[in-house]
């Protein structure tokens, strides 16, 4: 594996998807924020800051996991199908060199839209009166580690899977289960106290799945200190879970007939 | 060369779940909402259930918080005149969901401030409900209490240079149960009619950054009608009209100042 073949890959990827201008999505972030001050202004003005940046860092998210699942499981899942994956791999490239490569292209697309869209949302704020914190950092950051997962299960199920579609609604799937790991937990006490035993289920699905609700700080930055520490353990869980997915990723596809 | 690779990935997959297994054990969990299913204070409605599927409970809280200030309407200055009178008029109770919308708002997010300053006070001082002003009042304090007692489990938990949470928690939580107490024994005062009682706790919540010009307006409505303090109610009025950005409040603010101007010069 060649560190500059992974980087000519990830940049090759970052070039193609701003030409597929993609980050069109972007103006109907800033639209949807802009419109969202006018509004909110008008429905609570006494909650104002709360509610844009309540409802920026949601509309942030989104716009990143939609992008990252549609970028990533098309990718691999089109250039497979249109064969087009032979003139990458016919040259000196190793398959694990061309995931990588595709995966680091993928996160770098996304960063990019992440911080375009946080910066957009801050000088909404400070013009609606809003003092510079830095838990906006952080918020910005734990969304890029969901989405470092989410890319990393997006590739791995365009491996797995025959059509995009289906890729799509198990990643959806897999958000939502993942956010859900903290109700998966008590929802095992109040089944096992009514005698239905799923906890073998309940708790293979709580240690395995991805577990969001560990990094949705931006619910709970109000009781979070933003220090080392809160960018370092989430840090470290989302890189080693995307870690985890990338190998069985090339594991999977060193073993894939094309 | 291919068994070699095969192994490599075999050995750099176990040491990635290792590491990430690391990681996730110390990971607090701080997560301050309760359950959507809690036994105690259920939450299952369509959009909690959407909230906690997509991570975004505070802005769930802040939809239902809007729906909330949208159902009691948005003449809240005019509403006040109803602290003079009984909530009933011709038989009917006006607001009869009001309880359940702050209690959702609060449901959703125990940690809300300006939901437990604006919504006891509306229930219990401007409609007379204070049994359920004291419900909310009640929830809220037992909900933060629980979350403080997860707070110190992490604190026994994790070690030290890790304790996120606690540090600005310590503030926050005890910031928020006093604010909770003042305004729970303030509603007693009111309750038992000893408004002279109340206005002394309510001066101390409400010129705090942050704290909704409903409290200011009970205040100035307390100075004028039990102390007769008119300079002092015209006085709040004017902070009010300088802090109010919704204009129905501005209008309020701008009549009673009118009101006021002409009893004092009257003498």
């Amino acid at each position: 594996m060649n560190p500059s073949k992974i980087y000519n890959i990830a940049k090759f990827t970052y070039v193609e998807n701003l030409k597929k201008k993609n980050f069109i999505i972007l103006f109907l972030f800033i639209f949807i924020v802009l419109g969202s001050g006018v509004l909110f202004s008008m429905l609570s003005p006494d909650q104002e800051i709360r509610v844009i940046l309540d409802l920026g860092t949601a509309a942030i998210e989104m716009f990143a996991f939609l992008s990252a699942s549609f970028i990533a499981v098309r990718l691999i899942l089109q250039e497979m199908e249109e064969k087009t994956v032979y003139l990458i791999l016919s040259r000196p490239v190793c398959r694990a060199t061309y995931i990588l490569g595709r995966f680091f292209g993928i996160i770098s697309v996304i960063a990019s839209y992440i911080i375009i869209m946080a910066l957009s949302l801050i000088v909404m704020l400070l013009l609606k009166g809003w003092t510079f914190n830095s838990y906006i950092i952080l918020i910005s950051f734990t969304i890029f580690l969901k989405i470092l997962i989410i890319t990393s299960f997006s590739i791995f199920l365009s491996l797995i899977s025959t059509s995009s579609a289906s890729s799509f609604v198990t990643i959806f799937f897999l958000w939502a289960l993942g956010h859900f790991a903290g109700e998966l937990k008590h929802l095992n006490r109040l089944l096992k106290d009514s005698g239905i035993i799923l906890t073998p289920l309940l708790q293979f699905l709580y240690y395995v799945l991805p577990n969001f609700s560990f990094l949705n700080y931006k619910d709970t930055f109000h009781i979070t200190n933003a220090g080392f520490s809160a960018y370092f353990y989430p840090a470290g869980y989302a890189i080693f879970y995307s870690a985890v997915i990338i190998t069985l990723s090339i594991i999977l596809f060193n073993k894939k007939e094309l | 060369m291919k068994k070699t690779s095969v192994k490599l990935n075999g050995i750099l997959l176990g040491l990635f779940i290792l590491i990430t297994g690391f990681f996730y054990y110390n990971m607090p969990d701080k997560n301050p909402y309760p359950p959507i299913f809690s036994k105690t204070y259920p939450l299952s409605t369509p959009i909690s259930f959407w909230a906690s599927m997509m991570g975004m409970r505070r802005l769930a809280t802040d939809i239902v918080w809007i729906q909330t200030i949208q159902y009691y309407g948005e003449k809240s200055g005019t509403r006040m005149e109803l602290s003079k009178g009984s909530q009933h008029r011709r038989g009917k109770i006006f607001y009869p969901k009001l309880k359940n919308y702050w209690q959702q708002v609060i449901r959703f997010d125990p940690l809300f401030v300006n939901a437990y300053l604006l919504g006891p006070t509306t229930l219990g001082w401007n409609l007379k409900r204070y049994s359920e002003a004291m419900e909310i009042l009640n929830e809220g304090i037992a909900a933060v209490e629980a979350i403080e007692k997860k707070a110190d489990n992490l604190t026994l938990r994790d070690t030290d240079k890790y304790h996120l949470l606690i540090v600005e928690n310590d503030t926050y939580f005890n910031e928020l149960k006093w604010k909770l107490y003042l305004l729970k024994s303030t509603l007693i005062y009111m309750n038992r009619d000893e408004l002279s009682k109340a206005i002394p706790q309510l001066e101390k919540i409400a010129f705090l950054k942050g704290t909704p010009l409903n409290i200011k307006i009970i205040l100035a409505q307390l100075y004028e009608q039990e102390n007769k303090d008119y300079k002092k109610a015209y006085d709040l009025w004017v902070n009010i009209y300088n802090n109010a950005q919704r204009e129905s409040k501005k209008k309020s603010a701008r009549n009673n100042i009118k009101r006021l101007k002409e009893i004092i010069s009257s003498g």
